[in-house]
């Protein structure tokens, strides 16, 4: 059962990246046209979380916040463009549990909800521990090693972070550039020279437990396991 | 206030008296008076002029002493006519009812400006809020363009796709990273507009916590690894301490010297942010391997307006970036300080003050 999060958010077009957001990232997003109600919509909805704006128009996201809070303590997160510390901190008395200014990385919001929705002990989509297996291959994410017939390869982080994101993908290329795109998220920084070396050490890796081609490459593709 | 000087002011007065002298000793020598009677009289005449002159000098010199010295005391010189010393001499009075009208305009127009400062700022706060709006929302559509694409290409995201129908080709997904680099820009010019009108302000727009360094570096790296993926450079983060700081003031300093590594980047750039912990201070030191800075530029570097031979031969510079970083630094009490080899790179560092709360000594 995945998470639900109430987004009350007034620009349209943002709303609807935000909700396709949170679906990619494995999330329910609810939406609702009207906000003076919600409150009472949270608590219907039985929403894990309320992810929203402060400047709405005909009220305020922290009036809102309050009276979610008078009912039930579901986590809220502010997503404002509002950058004035003093808005911060009355969003936190507020009740908020994290507040986030716009413009925000991608990668950042679903790492703050994540560790919200963790701390108030719901299970955020946990895709990214969960073993994942391809051409009898296991890659273990928590533990940082790849089983295969028997083989237990320890990984670096890098290469952990390089095969799981082609794990996620299996059977499809993934460019280049959104491998490293992929790595600068996971905080590991380093350039393109340094990844083909990364790439280099992890194939001899596989071949020396006898997955010989494991990681194919296509000029102007990518790679693709 | 000279004696001199007093006395040449009241060089008619004392012309006066004198003709006046001399017209009465001449009057009473033709009516027949003794000289010695006449010089008597003269004498005893000048006795009581000059103290005359003189108390009334001596009154002078305090009047203007002591309004001299309330004027140096003020810190609002402007309000001199209201806090003038009491006097019973007309002149005084009318002066410093003219003084006090001139006061009056002077600060109704300072209000005004004051006001209309505050307006424009607020308009501008107000402004940056807003347009963070479409900046989010741009950022979004095109990382979920990208993204929805790449993981998912049979999946729900089929708005944007190429004929076959399965995935956005790499061309488009090239097109869509160019738009999210060009909104980090926007995003960067707008920044820099919101905290030049912050800095200039008296008052608070911090909140000050306990930060984590390492937190705060991956924060800003994630912000720009486009432009730096782009740009192929490497970091490396040794960063383990925490400060008392605000954040957002800080990710918006390193991002401005992050921004300027890589204007002013070499061959195989590499980022080292590292922290050292002093005595009774954290110094947190960003290292790139670029152009560096001439030596006889160095020391103007934080200057307003500065670009240098660096900021000419490369893209244009505003002179404003390190300017703004060096004076917010200011405000939250850290000091930005720069190191420099001509040719193989930059140090920058930003030392945070220590005090007894922020933990244990080390050691």
């Amino acid at each position: 059962m995945p998470c639900k999060i109430l987004l009350i958010e007034d620009d349209l077009l943002l709303r609807e990246e935000i909700k396709l957001l949170l679906e990619n990232a494995g999330y329910q997003a609810a939406v609702p046209d009207v906000w003076q109600d919600a409150a009472r919509t949270a608590v219907l909805e039985k929403a894990d979380l309320v992810l929203m704006d402060i400047n709405l128009p005909d009220c305020s996201g922290f009036d809102l916040c309050m009276q979610i809070r008078a009912r039930t303590d579901i986590p809220v997160i502010f997503l404002t463009g509002r950058t004035d510390s003093l808005d911060e901190l009355t969003g936190f008395l507020k009740g908020a549990d994290d507040y986030i200014t716009k413009p925000f990385q991608p990668a950042l919001l679903l790492a703050r909800i994540g560790a919200v929705l963790k701390r108030s002990a719901k299970n955020a989509p946990s895709r990214k521990d969960a073993p994942l297996t391809h051409k009898n291959a296991a890659l273990e994410p928590g533990a940082c090693r790849l089983l295969y017939q028997g083989h237990s390869l320890d990984l670096t982080k890098t290469e952990m972070k390089i095969l799981h994101l082609l794990f996620l993908h299996a059977g499809n290329f993934v460019a280049r550039a959104d491998l490293m795109e992929y790595l600068w998220e996971n905080h590991i920084f380093l350039d393109d020279n340094t990844l083909s070396v990364h790439i280099t050490r992890l194939r001899e890796k596989l071949r020396s437990a006898g997955l010989d081609d494991f990681i194919e490459t296509k000029r102007g593709m990518g790679y693709r396991i | 206030m000279k004696l001199s000087a007093f006395l040449k002011d009241r060089s008619l007065l004392l012309l006066l008296h004198l003709t006046c002298m001399s017209l009465l000793a001449g009057f009473l020598h033709i009516t027949g008076y003794a000289g010695a009677n006449i010089t008597l009289i003269c004498i005893v005449w000048l006795m009581i002029l000059s103290l005359f002159l003189f108390s009334f000098y001596l009154q002078r010199r305090h009047y203007f002493r002591k309004a001299a010295d309330i004027l140096d005391h003020m810190d609002k010189p402007y309000l001199l006519g209201e806090v003038l010393p009491a006097s019973c001499l007309l002149e005084d009075k009318l002066y410093r009812d003219m003084l006090r009208r001139s006061n009056k305009a002077v600060i109704e127009k300072i209000h005004a400006l004051e006001d209309a400062q505050q307006d424009y700022r607020d308009y501008l706060e107000s402004w940056v809020h807003e347009i963070k709006t479409p900046i989010t929302a741009i950022t979004l559509l095109s990382e979920n363009i990208r993204k929805t694409a790449a993981d998912d290409s049979s999946g729900s995201s089929k708005r944007l796709l190429s004929d076959s129908g399965d995935s956005i080709t790499p061309a488009i997904s090239e097109v869509f990273r160019k738009i999210s680099l060009e909104n980090g820009r926007i995003e960067n010019y707008v920044d820099l507009i919101l905290y030049h009108a912050r800095s200039e302000q008296v008052y608070k727009d911090y909140l000050i916590r306990k930060t984590d360094l390492k937190e705060v570096v991956y924060e800003v790296l994630e912000k720009e690894h486009l432009l730096l993926i782009r740009h192929q450079v490497q970091a490396e983060v040794l960063c383990g301490d925490q400060v008392f700081t605000d954040k957002k003031w800080i990710s918006f300093i390193l991002n401005q010297l992050i921004l300027n590594s890589v204007k002013y980047r070499g061959d195989a750039p590499v980022l080292r942010f590292e922290t050292h912990r002093g005595k009774n201070n954290i110094t947190l030191i960003l290292e790139d391997n670029g152009t560096g800075i001439p030596a006889e530029d160095l020391p103007r570097i934080f200057e307003k307006g500065f670009t240098g031979s660096n900021g000419r031969d490369h893209e244009k510079a505003t002179g404003m970036g390190l300017y703004l970083c060096k004076k917010l630094c200011g405000r939250l009490g850290i000091s930005l300080s720069a190191q420099s080899e001509y040719g193989k790179g930059t140090k920058m560092l930003l030392t945070f003050p220590l005090s007894s709360h922020n933990g244990p000594p080390p050691g």
